[in-house]
């Protein structure tokens, strides 16, 4: 008894990290995490390989008031949050023009991004198949952030406060981004999947 | 006030809205319903929407996201490397 009370007591004045451990404990758990953000599997790596080596740097200010395990997932978050950002400069992410591609500027639907009919059967067994490789195919063309608000909301099932809070967007800014992703989304399913 | 429906731009933006459980306001709520009636681009958008929402969360992660264990065997070195300096 005492000794466990007395481990304790170490382990909160000195609380340590396993360096050695984190690849086997959190390597593909981490990658995960990254890959339902980012969608591609060399970013997410260099995601999870950049989350180490900083947290190695940074071991000293580890205080153990969170476990080794959020402590490094909170690097990793804000990792991925930079990694949004700095697409964001490059690609305008929050531009108005993109929905230019698809309405004139009375915000009628351009003639050729008027919705298609689809037809009743996509739930068949065959045309499903078919149906949810083209959707992913899809979903992989967005942009950084439309694809995290996709997997986010459809395949973590979070709410919209919780993705908002994790990609450090406003609630205005999600529904710009849901709202696109998913102009894109059908757009591309009426190009590839109907032909 | 403004009482013309919404364009195709915000009835969808409005539409996405209520298709994720969004209580809309009152006014915007009529908007949308007067605009559905007279648009069947954006009635399709809507249905669309549901069925990309239905299959997404279908989807879960079918890929298998799992990691090359040489990428694992090289951050463990990396790792080792950085401890002994």
């Amino acid at each position: 008894m005492s000794g466990t009370a007395l481990n304790m007591n170490v382990e909160k004045a000195n609380p340590t990290l396993s360096p050695k451990d984190w690849v086997k404990r959190y390597a593909d758990d981490f990658f995960r995490f990254a890959m339902t953000r980012v969608n591609d599997k060399i970013i997410a790596q260099d995601l999870v390989q950049d989350t180490f080596l900083s947290a190695l740097q940074a071991a000293k200010q580890f205080k153990g008031e969170s476990s080794e395990r959020n402590w490094l997932m909170a690097i990793l978050k804000h990792k991925i949050i930079d990694h949004y950002r700095n697409q964001g400069k490059v690609g305008n992410l929050l531009s108005l023009e993109d929905e230019g591609n698809f309405f004139d500027e009375k915000g009628h639907w351009r003639k050729d991004a008027q919705p298609q009919r689809w037809p009743d059967d996509w739930q068949t067994p065959g045309e499903q198949g078919e149906f949810l490789k083209i959707l992913q195919a899809c979903i992989h063309k967005l942009n950084g952030l439309g694809q995290a608000v996709i997997n986010l909301k459809y395949i973590e099932e979070k709410n919209t406060k919780e993705i908002c809070k994790e990609l450090s967007i406003t609630a205005s800014n999600y529904w710009v981004l849901m709202h696109r992703a998913k102009l894109h989304l059908r757009s591309c399913l009426d190009k590839n999947w109907l032909k | 006030m403004d009482i013309r429906p919404p364009c195709c731009k915000d009835a969808t933006l409005l539409a996405e809205r209520r298709l994720q459980n969004f209580k809309l306001p009152f006014w915007d709520q009529v908007g949308l319903r007067v605009h559905l009636l007279y648009c069947r681009y954006c009635r399709r958008f809507v249905k669309q929407s549901r069925i990309i929402a239905a299959a997404a969360a279908k989807m879960q992660q079918h890929e298998s996201f799992t990691l090359d264990p040489a990428v694992k065997a090289g951050w463990e070195a990396a790792i080792s490397r950085k401890l002994d300096q």
